[in-house]
This record gives structure tokens, C-alpha cells and sequence, in this order.
């Protein structure tokens, strides 16, 4: 077997391997590592989250807001 | 091709759209490492020592911010650059034909990833600076050795020149001469990534490098067999417009981590480059064993016809990772390259490199 034809039937059998395989997310080995960082401790990152959740939801009161004053009769 | 790029153009604007009409969750994530090596490298005629940062993994800052655009919809930027100095694909013997010698001189930025994206149930569109859908497609390795040595072996050392017998620097380079050939790497794209099915994906991509068209398409593949271990595979194509046609290359890897700890990772691609009228091939082999924080692995590859019709360039390498601590990792390789030419004698080029990738 010609090495060039390893690989299409390595694959193929990758193919029927998947069939039975738990779907894992690959990761290259030459990419920033995943886990804990030296100085980002466990999050592996400097993570800044928004106060978003509470912003959205002060605009959903908003908007309901405005939607009943809409349905109020104009004096 | 227009239709799409208009397409993605549209889906762009509706989620900037969604953004400015609802407030959204916003998370950011910055992360980066610094990998610096020490490289002894012995060119038959001559040795010295560099130091350098290792472009296997190299030292770089990373931006990572999405949103959710609106239900089911997250819109998101991925901006990556390195910053490298004595780059160690680069660094060479002084006096070498090309090159810098021991020293690249002041670092500069350089740009991995600007882009931005939108991912629903439908999959992803990625738009900017990126990897094209087959970037990384010889490239699968699970021996966890990868930041000493991988497929792309030209990573490090590849800008040394062999020389002949008589001591004389040769035009053939280590990256000359055995590329790992892995399709098209990183440029402005528009990319479309399925969802994954049973561990599978396929990516297609359509960009511009050096005012070529170039286009890619690949079939990713990441499973866990329970006890049979862990497989990841992905076959690729990439297709440029040049001056003389199109230059095609067309390959893959396959890489299988025992629960055992033992692993064996396969590599090949051959590329049709019309520039040059004839096909290049690559082949990689890598067998590997991880316990516990230690990782050991040897490897072989062949880049044949390269550099020139008849060219064998051979290398060998053992590498070495030790990893106490899950941002920190200590490493070790040695290796040789090899290339046997028509006509003329060559020296091999040995490599002993230390070095270590703290991530921060």
C-alpha cells in the first residue's frame, strides 16, 4: 500500500469509528493551552463579563413600559 | 462567490442590527503565553547557539468577545496577534546566503486572527483574518508533545541552509525543502463551519492571499472510543490561482491517543504546483507515550521533490514535555534533518533545543 493511500482509508476508518464515538472538541497542541493560566488562575483567562443580563432586563421593563403606555387612551 | 460574500455582509448587519436594538450578555476573554527556547543548531561545518522563541507555539496575546445577537444568535470578534523575537523558523548560521543570522532584531507585532463571526444551530460564519477551512489539516496530533515537535517541522530550524562537503552554504533550507505543505495557513477569508454531526464538521472557505484567490475545504473529525481511546482526524484541499494555473494541495492527518497512554499520528499531503511543474509531496509519522504530567514521542518525515525534482529531505526527532502544572510546560528535542540530492553531497543539520511555554 502506497502511503498516499493510507490516509483515505485511515479516515474511512475514522468514519466508522464515529459511528460509535462520543463527539470530543479537538484542541491543537500548538494553539494557547486550555485550563488554569499562571496569572488568570482557573478561568485559564482575564474574563470581563457586562452587567448586561441586568441591562437587559431593565430594557424588557422598558419596553413593556412603553408598550402599555401605548395601549393607555391619550388624555 | 459575490452572493455569499453579500450574504454574510447582510447577516453582519442584522446582528449589529439585533446588538443595537437589544441589550445583549457580554463576555470578553483575554489570554496569551510567552514560549521562549534555547536552540543549539550544528550544520557540519559550524555550531552555535540561539535564543529564541519557539513558532511552534509562539509567544502571543489573545482577544476573544461574544455576544448573544439575539435568541439563538451570538455575533463575536477573535483578534490573536505573536510577538516574536529571533523567530525560530527564522533564525540562521551567520553568513548564511538568506536570512537574519542569530537575531530578527526588534520584535514587532504580527497579526494571527482579526476577525468576527456569528454562530447559530446552523454553524458558523467567520469573516476576516483567520485560519482558511483547511489550515491545521496535516497538523491533528494528540501525543501532547506538539509545542516541541509536530508536523511542521520547519517551525524550528527551518531557516538553516544545508551546506556541501566542502563547508559552502547551499540555497536548500530545512523549509525548503521538507514543508509540511499544511494548505494555505491564515488570511482574509469568509468561512463557513457546519455544526458538529457524531464528532464530524466540514469547513469551506473563500479568501485572498498575496492578490491570489485562494479557496479550501476540509472534513474535521474529534471523537472519544471510551476504552479505545481518543481519535481526531481531518482531510483538506486548498486551491490558489497563480500565474501558471492553480496550485492544489491535498492531505490530512489522523492521530489516536490510547487510554493506555500510547499514541500514533500520521500525516500527508501532496501538493500539484504548477510554478514549479511537478508534485511535492510530505509524509509524517509521530509514536508517542503520555503518563501522568510526561510526554515522550519520536517522529519521521519525508518532504520529497521540493526544493527540486529528486529531492529527499528526511528528518528525525525526539521530543520531550514535561508539564508540572497546568500553565506550565518544560521541553526538550533533538533532532535531524537530512537531504539527499542528485548530484551533490550534503551535510545533515542537528538541532538540541530547550525551552518552556508559560501561559498566562
Amino acid at each position: 500500500m502506497r502511503p498516499r493511500h493510507a490516509l483515505p482509508i485511515a479516515l474511512l476508518g475514522v468514519a466508522l469509528a464515529g459511528c460509535s464515538a462520543v463527539p470530543v472538541a479537538y484542541r491543537s497542541g500548538t494553539e494557547i493551552p486550555e485550563g488554569p493560566g499562571m496569572f488568570s488562575g482557573a478561568e485559564g483567562a482575564f474574563v470581563f463579563r457586562s452587567g448586561a443580563r441586568a441591562a437587559s432586563s431593565e430594557y424588557e421593563e422598558f419596553i413593556r413600559w412603553r408598550a402599555e403606555k401605548a395601549r393607555q387612551p391619550q388624555r | 462567490m459575490h452572493r455569499s460574500k453579500g450574504a454574510v455582509v447582510l447577516a453582519t448587519g442584522a446582528a449589529l442590527m439585533a446588538l443595537g436594538t437589544s441589550a445583549a450578555a457580554l463576555e470578553t476573554k483575554i489570554s496569551g503565553q510567552v514560549n521562549r527556547a534555547l536552540m543549539a543548531v550544528d550544520d557540519g561545518a559550524k555550531s552555535d547557539t540561539f535564543f529564541v522563541d519557539n513558532d511552534n507555539s509562539s509567544t502571543r496575546i489573545r482577544f476573544v468577545g461574544a455576544a448573544d445577537a439575539s435568541p439563538g444568535l451570538k455575533a463575536g470578534v477573535l483578534f490573536e496577534v505573536e510577538f516574536q523575537g529571533n523567530d525560530s523558523n527564522l533564525v540562521n548560521m551567520p553568513g548564511s546566503p538568506t536570512g537574519p543570522g542569530r537575531s530578527t532584531g526588534s520584535p514587532t507585532f504580527g497579526e494571527r486572527h482579526t476577525a468576527v463571526f456569528l454562530e447559530a444551530g446552523w454553524g458558523r460564519v467567520t469573516l476576516g483574518q483567520t485560519d482558511g477551512a483547511a489550515n491545521g489539516a496535516v497538523e491533528v496530533d494528540l501525543s501532547g508533545t506538539s509545542v516541541a515537535h509536530y508536523a511542521g517541522n520547519t517551525d524550528i530550524a527551518g531557516g538553516f541552509h544545508f551546506r556541501d562537503n566542502a563547508g559552502a552554504f547551499t540555497s536548500a533550507t530545512i523549509a525548503g525543502t521538507s514543508s509540511q505543505q499544511d494548505f494555505e495557513s491564515r488570511y482574509d477569508v469568509v468561512r463557513y463551519d457546519t455544526p458538529l454531526f457524531g464528532g464530524f464538521k466540514l469547513a469551506g472557505s473563500f479568501g485572498t492571499k498575496a492578490n491570489s484567490d485562494v479557496k479550501e475545504l476540509a472534513l474535521w473529525y474529534s471523537g472519544n472510543l471510551g476504552a479505545a481511546g481518543g481519535l481526531a482526524g481531518a482531510l483538506g484541499f486548498s486551491q490558489r490561482g497563480v500565474a501558471a494555473g492553480d496550485d492544489e494541495i491535498v492531505g490530512g492527518s489522523i492521530s489516536w491517543l490510547h487510554a493506555s497512554g500510547f499514541n500514533a499520528t500520521l500525516g500527508l499531503t501532496d501538493r500539484d504546483d504548477p510554478t514549479a511543474g511537478r508534485d511535492k509531496q510530505f509524509s509524517y509519522l509521530k509514536l508517542g507515550y503520555k503518563l501522568g504530567k510526561h510526554a515522550f514521542s519520536v517522529d519521521f518525515g519525508r518532504g520529497e521533490d521540493q526544493a527540486a525534482a529528486g529531492d529527499e529531505a528526511d528528518f528525525f526527532g525526539i521530543g520531550y514535555v514535561y508539564t508540572p502544572v497546568a500553565w506550565a510546560e518544560f521541553y526538550a528535542l533533538v533532532k535531524q534533518h537530512q537531504l539527499d540530492r542528485s548530484g551533490a553531497s550534503l551535510q545533515d543539520i542537528n538541532v538540541a533545543m530547550i525551552g518552556t511555554r508559560l501561559k498566562f
